[in-house]
């Protein structure tokens, strides 16, 4: 957790009055890339780093170039990178291992002496940005001619590591503003929010605390506890990211900078549709944009619709972690999202009544949501046996 | 109205933030968060001390501060006494042994009223960590000072700053309150400088962590209120859980540490296989056969052995600092092969011969214990602690008369 190390307080303490106290534009952008460079070296390392300025510097000229097949070619090679770094071991061992333990284990071997110990810091988050960068010039928006501004756009510090996913659309209007306009207000507004995050990774650390030290007895517990552990991994993953992402947006706000907004009350959604709309809102709407909707979206009939949003839902769970369990919580919401969508055409007005009653009882939806997605929490962290045996075990006295 | 669309609340009441009031109360409420950390880090927290629990140790997620310790020991202990401080491991604390049956008990009771023990130590801290640091810091209030600790395994001494608890050794650094060891500085300089990130990292981590703290007294305000008030208090060593939150003062010393010891030989057989591979890790950690079949210490063991010991503790100190090495339960010992055993007797024999050239004070604690004074391969019951305390005594006694706070009494006399 980068932000709670005091390395980036003294780091946030150094940069912060500085950026406000220079006037001028030019030297607010400079401290503000210098600032970003440090602090990517720093938590990345070289063998961090340089990926990402390789990737950076092919899809500042590809966006250049403004050519499609380059950029599509862009995309590709971000997708490959991406892959390569992050799900080469899970590919071989835990796909090709499958089929052929073997080679499984041979490639596995082979990438693990390739790679590095870990993937590059905040690849997920540099890749997706990338290609969104990409596919948008493709669809015919303008690049980033200032190079300056691109590298902004690709190693700003406060969402390099967990986002918000940004757009540079939307982000270098609001980088501009910023390095002319950052207020008083915008300062105690950011301070704020940071507080909120912060307040919030506390609580979040203790719930970690409390569930990593029961989770393994799990069964021993008594059905209360059992339920009590339930609701602190529910908690404690809304509360870390959503604080995470809190920091984050507070961090920006305090230059005067707005990014897009990351969690708005999940746990208050009355159906998965809304939830998706609260949850990671950066990621959702990002795999809604650049992989439901050139997929098809719902625009190719309805089995089609289904398809796309389990195809979508899953690449969604692997992005979280290069493991079958992330890949599972993903299609499990896919499916939660196919059923939202398709329960009102239930046969014999079934599906009729069903919506009547729905739309007359808010708290039950309520609860189903939110039962839903909790025991999704339980795929989401635990192998599916465990999470199921888990499930059951909180109806089991 | 703010049009931030990040935080419905500051959607909401954004507007209301006048960023004047907003700087001027986090100044405010800054500066008497400080002044009140200053003023709890004055308070003695832990009134009924006798030793360190689990409520009140770092692995109950509860990490006493450099001011909590030495206030512990400044109220407890006169100036005027020769003071011993037990620093060390689990064995030190007297796991094994109810509150009431500790060994320091019998070790006060056996130096009588010249000496004042206190028992600081912690389960699995090192003889530089916890009370070491302790005594360190409060070596200039107590001149007349005696260091107790114990090493798990012969030949082995961890880093200058320790383990487990190295926040207390960087604590101490940030107050300034160490004495200057060059030895120590240049261990530390070269886990800076080393070639492994996430070490160096760790180590920035800590130095930064405790100077913020230093500064603000955060960790004392953090534990005034959590000991006094309100803290979490679930804990690996407590299950099933009882509370979420609780003042940690209201719980008592009575962590696993001193639940019923099972009888002979269930205390023995329950981990038995991890006692006995803990059993030969304690020499074939250091010891080797040569070509002649002769048993000698590894030399790359030894080198590194001899480094960190002249780093754990300052040069000044080493000859008031007692190390206690231990055997393990017979019961389990006699497992050993004759080859297995000699190395055995080999690492403890040379272990602390090694510890003594050095420049410490060493003794092996053990060979008069019989089955029933272990509760498990390595903790002591009552009784064993009994026997330990006074083989500590003795040469606790006989350092005192060379470090010249006591005379040399005519007769040998034991309470």
């Amino acid at each position: 957790m980068i932000f709670a190390t005091y390395w980036f307080f003294a780091f946030a303490a150094l940069f912060l009055p500085v950026f406000w106290l220079l006037r001028n534009k030019l030297a607010r952008m400079i401290w503000l890339l210098v600032a970003c460079v440090i602090f990517h070296a720093h938590y990345a390392g070289p063998a961090g780093v340089l990926p990402i300025i390789v990737l950076g510097i092919m899809t500042y000229f590809a966006g250049l170039s403004r050519h499609r097949k380059v950029c599509l070619l862009g995309i590709a090679v971000c997708v490959v990178a991406l892959c390569f770094y992050k799900y080469s071991v899970f590919f071989f061992s835990g796909i090709f291992g499958q089929i052929n333990p073997d080679w499984g284990k041979n490639l596995s071997a082979w990438t693990k002496d390739v790679l590095p110990l870990a993937p590059p810091l905040g690849i997920s988050f540099f890749a997706f940005e990338f290609i969104h960068y990409l596919y948008d010039i493709r669809e015919g928006n303008p690049p980033l001619r200032n190079f300056f501004e691109f590298v902004g756009f690709a190693i700003y510090f406060p969402s390099l590591v967990a986002g918000p996913i940004k757009r540079y659309e939307q982000f270098i209007p609001s980088l501009k503003e910023g390095l002319v306009n950052a207020s008083p207000r915008d300062v105690v507004v950011g301070l704020v929010q940071v507080a909120f995050g912060y307040s919030k990774k506390v609580v979040a650390d203790n719930l970690t605390l409390y569930v990593d030290t029961y989770q393994d007895k799990f069964a021993d517990l008594h059905l209360d506890q059992r339920w009590f552990l339930f609701a602190a991994i529910a908690f404690r993953i809304l509360l870390d990211f959503s604080g995470y992402s809190d920091i984050a947006i507070g961090l920006a706000r305090m230059m005067g900078i707005r990014l897009p907004p990351n969690f708005n009350w999940p746990y208050l959604a009355t159906s998965i549709q809304t939830f998706w709309q609260r949850w990671h809102i950066s990621l959702s709407s990002w795999i809604r944009d650049y992989v439901y909707i050139p997929l098809g979206g719902s625009r190719h009939g309805y089995a089609r619709r289904i398809l796309n949003g389990l195809v979508a839902f899953g690449l969604c769970g692997l992005w979280h972690g290069a493991a079958w369990n992330f890949v599972i919580w993903g299609l499990f919401h896919g499916f939660g999202l196919g059923v939202c969508a398709s329960y009102r055409r239930l046969p014999f007005g079934a599906g009729k009544a069903l919506e009547r009653v729905f739309s007359k009882l808010a708290p039950v939806n309520w609860i189903l949501t939110q039962a839903f997605v909790w025991l999704g929490w339980l795929l989401f962290f635990y192998p599916v046996d465990k999470a199921l045996k888990m499930a059951c075990l909180l109806f089991t006295v | 109205m703010s049009r931030d669309p990040s935080v419905p609340i500051l959607q909401k009441f954004g507007h209301w933030l006048s960023p004047f009031w907003v700087f001027f109360g986090i100044v405010v409420g800054f500066a008497l968060m400080v002044l009140a950390g200053r003023w709890a880090g004055k308070q003695n927290l832990f009134t009924e001390y006798e030793r360190s629990d689990i409520w009140i140790s770092p692995e109950g997620y509860f990490y006493p501060s450099l001011n909590n310790l030495t206030q512990v020991v400044r109220h407890i202990a006169p100036k005027g006494k020769i003071l011993v401080l037990v620093g060390g491991d689990s064995v030190l604390v007297g796991v094994g042994q109810k509150k009431e049956q500790v060994w320091t008990r019998e070790l006060q009771r056996l130096l009588g009223p010249d000496f004042q023990v206190i028992n600081l130590a912690f389960r699995g801290a090192g003889p530089m960590e916890m009370g070491a640091i302790v005594a360190e810091v409060l070596s200039k209030k107590y001149s007349r000072l005696i260091y107790v600790a114990r090493e798990d395994t012969p030949m082995w001494m961890g880093p200058p700053d320790g383990f487990w608890y190295a926040y207390l050794f960087w604590q101490a650094v940030a107050a300034g309150g160490l004495v200057k060891s060059a030895s120590r500085s240049e261990e530390l300089e070269k886990a800076f400088s080393g070639s492994d990130a996430n070490l160096r990292e760790a180590k920035i981590e800590a130095w930064l962590r405790a100077h913020f703290d230093h500064w603000t007294h955060a960790s004392d305000l953090w534990n005034y209120v959590g000991y006094n008030y309100v803290f979490t208090v679930f804990n690996p060593l407590r299950y099933p859980p009882e509370r979420f939150f609780e003042a940690r003062k209201k719980s008592s010393d009575d962590g696993n540490q001193s639940t019923g010891v099972p009888p002979i030989p269930e205390r023995f057989i329950l981990l038995r296989e991890r006692s006995m591979e803990l059993i030969r890790s304690a020499f074939q950690y250091g010891v080797e056969r040569d070509a002649k079949g002769e048993l000698k210490i590894k030399p790359a063991i030894l080198d590194t052995f001899l480094r960190r010991a002249r780093a754990a503790i300052p040069d000044a100190f080493k000859p008031r600092t007692l190390i206690l090495l231990s055997y393990n339960a017979p019961y389990l010992v006699q497992e050993l092969s004759r080859d297995e055993y000699a190395a055995y007797e080999f690492a403890y024999g040379h272990g602390r011969s090694w510890l003594e050239k050095a420049g410490y004070h060493s003794i092996i604690v053990g060979p008069g214990l019989v089955d029933e004074d272990f509760a498990d391969r390595v903790h002591l019951t009552a009784s064993g602690g009994k026997k330990m305390a006074s083989e500590v005594a003795s040469e606790i006694r006989a350092m005192a008369v060379q470090l010249g706070y006591i005379a040399k009494p005519l007769v040998e006399h034991y309470p």
